[in-house]
């Protein structure tokens, strides 16, 4: 059944979308991840411009992760001090970013920014994960167990000035990562219409040192937050948010990741990793060669936004 | 004053004299295209009939005519990407001010209908559309690199936005005609002109020109408006919807 979409002004199969946000909210649901970098180039590709694809992820992005951040809450596995100093950086990062799409749109380099972010970071992020989770494996195999890794271990990071202290989590640590990490993740979310939870959650166990068990509670609400305000604002400057688009990829993706996360429940934790670092190292490849391919199709056309190109 | 005089009696000549042109009259099937929420396309059709009464001069060669529907003009860009440090990026650029929809229907082969000039002058046809090229700073000129207008018009085409349609006008008998032009769903939303040109000898002889207006409706206007025109409300609206679909999602299928 085709449906017009009034701010994309484009017809699209509503069962398509609604079967693709299915199947991201199934992969979300099975790794734990929101799958916005895998939502935004599934939209581009069936027509729907960059522009309205990353807009619309971002409030896909928020009913993803609103679900998990609630049952995190009743859990009561959420640093919300943390969390709060997190997003505080991340509402920076999405103000830049929003900033810098909007004048990457205008002189047409959004897809090739887009693009080679997917890159550097889906390649180093999923290239990381396969190795570990492979290593893991093996080391599973041999029945021999990993050396016990010191999560305690202060590294140069935990030296730097302003320290605050992170109770929920006993840590103390400076600001200066914490809201440096916010803001990075904050600016990457927004202009790639991704969650970032495959960047933060590492980043935050190995960087920040903070306890695995309240690591993706804590995420999770600092990316509702800051996915909140990046949809807000994309709604409010770029007027790119298709919010008819938005609500089928949320059903379909509420719906998915119940299914997911049945199966994710019965893989195993390196397993898991070395199929959604395989799955986020597949996409960066796809990025990789659109960016180097010669292309069969030189030309584009856009209409004009704002200013001169 | 002499000239006003010889246009009286240029004026009056004209009149008593027996040979007139054709009066065209045409129609459009539906003056306002409603955009809806299953909006899959539809058809324009376009009929009318040449008028002719006894003093009309006798044409040897008989008529031509050519339907065009117009889209409202707007600016776009086109990009050509080149090969940068073994990417490819976007690099040299070209702005149109262009139609945002062109589909022409004739009873001939374009080129048939017409000589090159008056193709030209009444814009028949994708390859003789007058597209502006801008200039940032401001001055426009007509003449663009035939590279990007090439490309430009192959994607319009590809995108379903220019079309052609060579020999689609039927003569119903002497008189009538009737072309039925599709409306693809990827139609940009404005007011459009059609215009009918009737031709004779490869000359224009009368024309008529009407508007039709392509618009959403209810629901997709309101949702575009506010997006458009009230960015702030549909951005809190949004952030909202989003957390009640993700709060509902968790009730309904709690698990702890």
């Amino acid at each position: 059944m085709l449906l017009y979409l009034p701010v994309a002004e484009w017809p699209v199969n509503m069962f398509v979308i609604f079967g693709l946000g299915g199947a991201i909210g199934f992969i979300s649901g099975m790794f734990g991840v929101g799958g916005g970098f895998l939502l935004t180039p599934l939209l581009v590709f069936s027509g729907i411009s960059p522009a309205v694809a990353v807009a619309t992820v971002s409030a896909q992005v928020v009913a993803s992760s609103t679900s998990g951040a609630l049952s995190y809450w009743r859990r009561k596995a959420i640093d919300w001090k943390l969390a709060l100093w997190l997003l505080s950086g991340g509402m920076i990062g999405s103000w830049v970013g929003v900033k810098v799409f909007a004048v990457l749109r205008t002189i047409g380099q959004l897809d090739l920014v887009i693009g080679l972010c997917y890159v550097v970071f889906l390649g180093f992020i999923g290239g990381f994960m396969v190795i570990e989770s492979v290593g893991a494996i093996f080391a599973a195999r041999k029945s021999v167990a990993a050396p016990p890794k010191k999560l305690r271990e202060h590294g140069w990071i935990h030296r730097l000035p302003f320290p605050v202290r992170f109770p929920r989590s006993r840590l103390v640590i400076s600001a200066i990562p914490v809201l440096a990490l916010g803001a990075g993740i904050g600016f990457l979310g927004t202009l790639l219409g991704i969650g970032g939870g495959f960047l933060i959650v590492p980043a935050m166990i190995y960087l920040l040192k903070v306890p695995a068990n309240v690591v993706v509670g804590t995420s999770l609400v600092q990316m509702v937050a800051t996915m909140s305000f990046a949809t807000f604002l994309q709604a409010a400057q770029n007027h790119t948010v298709d919010i008819v688009l938005g609500l089928l990829l949320m059903i379909g993706g509420v719906i998915g990741a119940q299914f997911g996360a049945q199966i994710g429940q019965r893989l195993r934790g390196e397993q898991l990793r070395a199929l959604l670092g395989l799955l986020i190292l597949s996409v960066g490849l796809r990025f990789a060669i659109d960016l180097v391919v010669t292309p069969t199709e030189r030309y584009t056309v856009a209409v004009q936004v704002g200013g001169a190109p | 004053m002499i000239r006003r005089l010889a246009a009286a009696v240029a004026l009056f000549l004209a009149a008593a004299l027996p040979a007139t042109a054709e009066t065209l009259i045409a129609a459009v099937s539906s003056h306002h295209v409603a955009v809806t929420s299953n909006f899959s396309g539809t058809d324009l059709t376009v009929y009318g009939s040449v008028e002719r009464d006894g003093f009309t001069v006798s044409r040897a060669s008989g008529y031509d005519i050519a339907v065009m529907l117009v889209g409202p003009r707007r600016t776009v860009v086109t990009r050509r990407k080149d090969r940068v440090a073994g990417l490819w990026v976007n690099r040299d650029w070209r702005t149109y001010d262009a139609p945002s929809f062109y589909a022409v229907a004739t009873t001939r082969p374009i080129a048939d209908t017409a000589p090159p000039g008056v193709l030209d002058a009444q814009q028949i046809g994708m390859e003789n559309l007058i597209l502006p090229e801008g200039i940032p700073g401001g001055v426009e000129i007509l003449a663009g690199a035939a590279e990007f207008r090439d490309a430009f018009l192959a994607q319009q085409r590809k995108a379903g936005l220019y079309a052609e349609y060579p020999s689609a006008v039927k003569f119903l008998g002497s008189h009538l005609f009737a072309v039925s032009l599709p409306i693809p769903a990827e139609v940009p939303v404005g007011r459009y002109t059609v215009r009918v040109v009737l031709l004779s000898d490869g000359s224009p002889v009368a024309e008529h020109a009407s508007e039709i207006e392509v618009a959403k409706t209810g629901f997709e206007q309101q949702v575009f408006d506010l997006a458009t025109q009230r960015g702030v409300i549909y951005g809190l609206i949004s952030v909202l919807i989003a957390l009640t679909t993700g709060w509902l999602g968790g009730v309904l299928f709690r698990r702890d």
